[in-house]
């Protein structure tokens, strides 16, 4: 499969009906053990492209390769399939169901995958809660809701980490969190990702975290946005 | 096994809005399963009212007034048929019984029934029960009577009770009977104003002055309870049973409604009780398929003109009629559990576009809009079954609780709570409904899904 996880070739995506949106991309690529930062500001087209490369939205022409897959070519169901074995994905905000504890939150990133099998539920999560300064036996059984935004946000990651997905996107993480709990979070992160295998997708509009990613490049250094 | 905790979590976050919608669905199922119950039972015991009488042989008429009349014991009497033919019939026809009955005469408004002691015997009710005393016996003397469960009950006799019988049906300007209990009910007022009364009022000074006129008691003549009889279910409770000896003991010395001369008892068991006239007799056939036969034979009967009535049949032609109305009843029922399941959409469509979140975070996890609507589809499964063992249970209730009172103040007996194969149907229509009914929300949480890919636009 070699280091590749994601290559884009030129892709043109343009949005439905009455929207006037289009977004180019001549090349992208995401390598293991890469870590990007994409710039942006809101509306910029950030959430189109995490749709596109999650395999959400459908480009009109061009492809978009996951570990050697031209997901445009498959079905949407295979698409699912493709995201639920090989991503994890962490949102600005609401990442967690309210209703559900700690542990069906972090398991939930297993539930709809066939790839990713946990040799033990307690022991995968125990671990990724350990990495992420999550604590085991005074969290576990909580409910989402009952937690502080700050420990929502690393219970997400636990979920997009878990069964070692090959790809984790992320979208403005932090921008909920004070910048003492940014910086925390984002360490956190880089703690718990397996360097060899895992590559970083991440898209913000803070420059602050920018320090520990190998590649930070605006979004218009990679898209070609048209909303006229 | 996390999915699953998905679903049921998911409900029990939304507890207030699922509980009500369950219980609005338990409720109608509940009244479903005991309409459709109470509906066979009224059924059964009515077509049963009589049962293992081939024949009801009366004064010619319609078949339905007969029946009503000896049967249910509503309306007048018709005109009587002679001792004679009643004696005539049994010595030339093949008959397992025959039991004639004598109408006509009322204590405090339930009907008087003058028979003989094969009428206990011999008449069956719901399928081939048989008539049981609760306590006492049937009556050996000409004074003895014997009571239905409901008049002894209504009335607070017992074995010992001396009662007097009144002449004519209008005490009280009423008659108890299996269909119309009501203790105001004055429809029948009239009716029966012509029989009791002396005829030289106008119709508005009768209604006034019934009360002092209506009926004839005999005084001097008191019956002696010596039965009581098992509830029945069947206007065979709501009688009072004496011998046809009591009858006529009862009409010595008057002539249709007016006294013409004092007789004492003495001067009434000295006199041969045998009676000249009676109302009706029930027949039951040697040889059941010769009921044809026999129907002929007593419509070419030349001494008097009689009519011969099969109640099973008569019987059911009358349910048609009045069947329809608790058809009309189930169909409502059927309705409001439409209702209920629509109220089910309407409480999931509402609570879609707050869990649009909740859908885009399972989106990103790797689920698919067939996954998402398959979610809908397990929680309305959840929702339509909890109910329908919830209303299963109230029915269960209703039953239990309900059987004396519905018993007691309608008559109407139902054999306790049982399994019924059709249960389990209904059930699996009620879940299935559920589950068309969950398309609509369905298909509008496939659009969403697919609409909003991993990101809400709140």
């Amino acid at each position: 499969m070699g280091k590749t996880l994601i290559s884009i070739d030129g892709l043109k995506y343009s949005a439905s009906e009455n929207i006037n949106f289009n977004l180019n991309i001549k090349n992208f690529v995401l390598n293991k053990s890469d870590s990007i930062l994409i710039h942006g500001e809101s509306g910029s087209g950030k959430s189109t492209l995490l749709n596109l490369l999650s395999g959400t939205l459908n480009p009109k022409i061009g492809n978009i390769n996951i570990l050697g897959t031209d997901i445009t070519k498959i079905s949407s169901s295979q698409k699912d399939m493709m995201r639920g074995d090989h991503f994890g994905i962490v949102f600005q905000t609401f990442n967690l169901l309210p209703y559900l504890s700690v542990k069906n939150n972090i398991l939930l990133g297993a539930a709809y995958s066939r790839k990713k099998e946990l040799k033990s539920d307690k022991e995968e999560v125990k671990v990724l809660m350990d990495k992420l300064a999550l604590n085991y036996d005074e969290l576990i059984d909580r409910k989402a809701y009952e937690l502080s935004i700050g420990q929502q946000q690393r219970v997400a990651v636990a979920r997009a980490l878990i069964g070692k997905p090959e790809i984790i996107l992320a979208d403005e993480p932090t921008s909920a969190l004070d910048s003492n709990n940014q910086k925390e979070f984002i360490n956190l992160l880089f703690k718990s990702l397996d360097d060899n295998e895992q590559g970083l997708i991440m898209v913000s509009h803070d420059h602050k975290i920018s320090n520990k990613f190998k590649t930070v490049k605006n979004i218009n250094e990679i898209c070609e946005i048209n909303n006229d | 096994m996390i999915k699953f905790s998905l679903v049921f979590q998911s409900l029990l976050n939304r507890w207030l809005s699922c509980l009500l919608i369950i219980l609005t669905l338990a409720f109608s199922i509940s009244l479903f399963f005991t309409v459709s119950r109470i509906q066979e039972t009224v059924k059964s015991s009515f077509q049963n009212t009589v049962s293992g009488v081939d024949s009801v042989v009366a004064a010619r008429g319609g078949n339905l007034q007969i029946l009503l009349n000896s049967v249910f014991l509503i309306g007048e009497p018709s005109s009587t048929i002679k001792w004679d033919t009643y004696k005539d019939l049994t010595d030339n026809i093949k008959m397992k019984w025959a039991v004639p009955i004598s109408l006509g005469d009322s204590h405090k408004g339930y009907r008087v029934i003058g028979t003989n002691n094969d009428y206990f015997k011999e008449i069956k009710y719901s399928s081939g029960k048989s008539i049981e005393f609760l306590t006492g016996n049937s009556f050996d003397d000409v004074f003895d009577v014997v009571l239905g469960s409901v008049v002894a009950s209504k009335l607070n006799y017992d074995i010992g009770s001396s009662i007097i019988i009144t002449h004519g049906l209008s005490d009280a300007g009423e008659v108890h009977t299996f269909h119309s209990e009501k203790d105001d009910d004055h429809a029948k007022h009239e009716e029966h104003d012509d029989h009791a009364d002396h005829g030289d009022h106008d119709d508005h000074a009768k209604h006034e002055e019934h009360d002092d006129h209506a009926g004839h008691d005999h005084g001097d003549l008191g019956f002696k309870v010596t039965g009581i009889l098992k509830p029945t279910g069947t206007p065979i409770d709501n009688a009072v049973y004496i011998s046809l000896a009591g009858v006529e003991a009862m009409h010595t010395g008057w002539i249709g409604n007016q006294k013409v001369i004092d007789v004492s008892i003495e001067q009434i068991m000295e006199r041969e009780l045998q009676p000249k006239t009676i109302s009706a007799i029930f027949i039951s056939l040697k040889n059941r398929t010769q009921i044809f036969q026999f129907q002929r034979d007593v419509l070419n009967y030349k001494k008097e003109a009689i009519s011969s009535v099969m109640p099973g049949v008569t019987l059911s032609r009358l349910w048609m009629l009045t069947g329809n109305v608790d058809k009309a009843f189930k169909f409502i029922t059927f309705l409001i559990i439409i209702i209920a399941l629509l109220g089910m959409i309407a409480m999931t469509i509402a609570g879609l576009n707050s869990r649009r979140r909740e859908m885009a975070i399972l989106r990103s996890v790797g689920a698919s809009p067939n996954n998402i609507v398959s979610l809908l589809l397990v929680e309305s499964i959840i929702i339509s079954l909890i109910s329908c063992i919830v209303g299963y249970i109230i029915m269960i209730i209703i039953f239990t609780l309900g059987k004396d009172y519905l018993q007691n103040n309608y008559g109407i007996f139902i054999d306790g709570f049982s399994i019924k194969s059709y249960d389990l149907q209904i059930i699996i229509a009620i879940v299935c409904a559920a589950l068309i009914a969950t398309i609509v929300p369905s298909i509008q949480v496939y659009r969403n899904t697919l609409r909003d890919g991993l990101s809400v636009k709140n």
